[in-house]
């Protein structure tokens, strides 16, 4: 993911297209699926396929009984507690396996057996081990998020040029102090790309867990479905992806407004 | 896969220092997880060493491998549909700008929800067993493979396509000549994520649907609070991911020797 937004594009330069052919053929994609999607729906019905003006019908319904926001709300403020705990671990833990072949040798081999871990199947033995609350909830975010926050950084940290901590040397820079102001604003695009990779990642663990024990949001999407009604169910699962949308696309702006200096690095695409 | 590789696997001896440290690493880890585990009840925490009596035990009884064979059916025909969608349209948007496009708000769209919300949607398509699990396992990989292929595919250099260009090579040579021997490596990185996505996939649907197989195991061992059979359960699913992980590495290598991975 990471080489994909440090690489520039290939494309043969006849290609190049304007910002209106660009976002016209967006639209296009995104119109064509709601069209076909709106036809299929029609024929097989509410009951197989809601279509999406059935959908849209039922956000007005969904806003409006006040139990969809505060779940959706509530999901996500819990979500964050795992989520930042996970930058809070990965990040420090990615810059010492990056720069120290010793940490490196010791944690890389239960990195890469943890990455692959879905979160699903570590959901039966975090029940036994955390119970059904928020802390079950809560490690199952953390373990699903850390990992790929921490060899995110670990990639950059890896590649880190090392003129950057000869200078740091040269200026008899503290090892914190390196840390703080070499490493960590060398690494940014790394950290926003971790940031948002681990978001999604985040995400989908909330739903994994909440999906399990029946509460917040990922409780309405079992519920929906329990009671076979697919208008709202779907609904739900656009909100779901308005949400990460959102949010990936405010961690992209965060990261222009703040260091715009990285621009083409962070550039489409992860 | 981003810095330059301080080793290359050329010459490179079976057992490397690098090996023996990860496995110190790994004693390391069992040995804090002993530790750990004394802190708690067996039954919460179970030590490894009752953890892996029981996977030589499940092992040995062939109960464990019977019960991962009979996963092999849905997580191989998902990742088989998985791949025969994900390499031609991730091509596809990787060399053409207008199919990128096209799609890529609708691949993203989808990358960034669970695809776990979309299991009760599947139950009413699919029902609650083998098809249902197929589908799963397959939504699980094709977003993430395709994701992986468009990437690569932009990424063949224009100066590799311009030199072929130079020698006069004509677009059906550009293509076997040039594209699919440069293309060849990120497919096989498409092949490897999508391999342990299968895996995850496979074990979401088996404890989502209808529990069978696996998914079963682990649900009454966590009814009986069990907590040796789930880890045993766990480190049996991690191996296999691994391990079909490695296979893929290892057919990588025989096929395209010519293309030096940077080891992590």
């Amino acid at each position: 993911m990471a080489r994909g937004a440090a690489a520039a594009l290939a494309y043969p330069s006849s290609t190049v297209m304007s910002l209106w052919a660009r976002y016209g053929l967006r639209a296009a994609g995104i119109l064509a699926v709601l069209v076909i999607w709106e036809l299929v729906g029609r024929r097989l019905g509410d009951a197989l396929l809601a279509p999406p003006s059935a959908v849209l019908a039922e956000f007005p319904d969904l806003f409006a009984d006040g139990e969809m926001l505060p779940a959706l709300a509530g999901s996500l403020r819990q979500m964050m507690i795992g989520y930042l705990l996970a930058l809070a671990i990965g990040i420090p833990l990615g810059v010492a396996m990056g720069r120290s072949r010793l940490i490196d040798v010791v944690v890389h081999p239960w990195a890469s057996m943890f990455i692959v871990m879905s979160a699903a199947a570590l959901v039966p033995l975090f029940l036994v081990v955390f119970g059904r609350g928020l802390v079950f909830r809560s490690a199952l975010v953390l373990m699903a998020t850390v990992w790929y926050v921490t060899l995110t950084v670990y990639q950059g940290a890896r590649g880190l040029p090392p003129q950057f901590l000869d200078v740091a040397r040269a200026f008899g820079a503290s090892r914190l102090k390196t840390f703080r102001a070499v490493i960590l604003p060398a690494l940014y695009p790394y950290l926003l790309i971790a940031a948002r990779l681990g978001l999604i990642h985040a995400l989908r663990a909330m739903v994994v867990a909440e999906m399990f024990v029946l509460v917040g949001f990922g409780g309405l999407i079992s519920e929906a479905g329990n009671e076979l009604s697919m208008a709202p169910l779907l609904a739900l699962i656009v909100i779901l992806m308005a949400v990460s949308l959102a949010a990936g696309a405010a961690l992209t702006a965060l990261g222009r407004w703040s260091a715009p200096w990285y621009e083409s690095r962070m550039a489409p695409s992860e | 896969m981003l810095a330059p590789s301080r080793q290359f696997s050329v010459g490179r001896p079976i057992v490397t220092r690098t090996h023996l440290f990860y496995g110190l690493s790994l004693l390391l880890g069992v040995v804090l997880w002993e530790l750990v585990a004394r802190q708690f009840s067996g039954f919460i925490l179970a030590p490894p060493i009752a953890v892996l009596t029981l996977l030589g035990q499940l092992t040995l009884s062939l109960e464990l491998p019977a019960l991962l064979g009979r996963s092999l059916l849905h997580m191989t025909v998902g990742f088989v549909l998985a791949t025969v969608v994900a390499i031609p349209v991730g091509l596809a948007m990787g060399r053409s700008r207008v199919v990128f496009e096209l799609l890529d708000p609708l691949v993203n769209a989808f990358y960034a929800v669970p695809i776990v919300a979309f299991v009760p949607f599947l139950i009413v398509w699919f029902g609650l067993y083998l098809e249902a699990r197929i589908a799963l396992v397959f939504l699980m990989c094709v977003f993430d493979m395709i994701l992986v292929v468009s990437t690569g595919a932009r990424d063949v250099g224009a100066n590799l396509i311009d030199v072929g260009r130079a020698f006069g090579a004509g677009s059906w040579q550009t293509t076997r000549l040039v594209l699919v021997p440069a293309s060849l490596p990120f497919l096989f990185a498409a092949l490897r994520i999508g391999v342990i996505r299968a895996v995850n996939g496979m074990i979401t649907a088996e404890l989502f649907f209808a529990a069978v197989n696996l998914g079963a195991f682990m649900k009454g061992a966590s009814g009986r609070f069990d907590s040796a059979a789930l880890l045993a359960a766990l480190v049996a699913l991690c191996l296999f991911g691994l391990m079909l992980q490695e296979a893929l590495k290892w057919l990588e290598a025989r096929l395209l020797p010519w293309h030096i991975r940077a080891r992590p």
